[in-house]
């Protein structure tokens, strides 16, 4: 992910500016949010709240526009689970037909409006496509292992989209709850500045 | 006042709203060509993997062309690099967006503010 770099520095600049020791990170390198718990240990004045305000700001746009980003990985796994699934099990089934030295009839896509039919022999290969343009030939057993291995790396994936998902979801909350907080604590201040009384006097 | 040298607002903000779609361009393919790249590669790793006189095909124009292993991994490379011949055209090509932009930008002296209706 492009994007990760970017949000790491910025978490690690985070953790400086409020004194956090070591970031914590997902198996994936996202950096956790860090929680601001006593705002006024990190903000003594108006510029500070500012700045503190703008650096959650880029860290809200990183976290969501990694969102985004992983949210689009997740549709298109999604999209291809099923593909490869289906794959699978036709080589599988071509392959029980070569055992049985059965031939398969068929009908196929000749055109978008016509199909015709097919007989398919018992045989031990097919061709799988590759994409880049390219489909190669594999001997059936080894199709069924390669596209095992990838529905298995296609499933993990999916599994670590989740997990992804769900940690910048946590850290995106975490961003916005400090916004609110360093926010209301500036407004508090600035209300304590306007209603301290100019002068004291002793009774 | 009207000044010659001052285009109005809605000038501005057309050219700007030009300038980002231009860049938003750029970028979009650069991300596409990159997933072909990535794809070609995953592609010439597979095909190094087996033996060279496996059959292969390679789509050409619509058409199926039957070959060999041995045949088909050259073009795919070739492929891979004319793809990245682009991706750099097009990078160079997004700096130089990106500089007349900055320079645009100075010259009319134009900051860029967050819509505060967009979701934040």
């Amino acid at each position: 992910m492009a994007s990760n770099d970017e949000i790491v520095q910025l978490a690690k600049r985070a953790a400086e500016k409020l004194r956090i020791n070591d970031t914590e990170t997902n198996p994936r390198g996202i950096p956790k949010a860090p929680f601001i718990d006593q705002v006024e240990k990190f903000v003594a004045n108006a510029d500070e709240a500012e700045a503190m305000l703008r650096m959650l700001q880029s860290m809200l746009d990183k976290y969501q526009s990694m969102e985004a980003v992983t949210l689009q990985k997740k549709a298109s796994l999604n999209q291809r689970v099923p593909d490869i699934k289906e794959t699978l099990q036709t080589v599988e089934f071509l392959k029980e037909q070569a055992a049985k030295s059965k031939s398969t009839v068929t009908t196929y896509e000749l055109d978008e409006t016509m199909h015709a039919h097919a007989q398919i022999d018992p045989t031990d290969a097919v061709c799988l496509w590759l994409g880049a343009n390219v489909m190669l030939e594999y001997p059936i057993d080894e199709a069924v292992e390669l596209l095992t291995e990838r529905l298995d790396a296609a499933n993990k994936n999916l599994k670590d989209c989740d997990e992804d998902l769900e940690f910048l979801r946590e850290a995106i909350t975490t961003i916005q709850v400090n916004t609110a907080r360093v926010y209301n604590w500036d407004i508090q201040r600035r209300k304590a500045e306007k209603s301290r009384p100019e002068h004291e006097v002793v009774t | 006042m009207a000044d010659d040298r001052r285009p109005p607002p809605a000038d501005l903000q057309r050219q700007y709203d030009e300038f980002k779609s231009k860049l938003e361009q750029i970028n979009l393919k650069i991300s596409e060509l990159d997933a072909e790249s990535a794809d070609h590669a995953v592609v010439i790793k597979t095909l190094t993997a087996v033996p060279p006189d496996r059959k292969a095909y390679r789509l050409i124009g619509g058409i199926l062309t039957e070959g060999t292993v041995e045949t088909v991994l050259p073009a795919v490379k070739a492929n891979k690099e004319g793809i990245e011949k682009v991706i750099v055209q097009l990078k160079s090509e997004l700096s130089r967006a990106e500089k007349d932009l900055a320079s645009w930008q100075a010259k009319h002296k134009v900051q860029i503010v967050r819509d505060p209706t967009a979701a934040m």
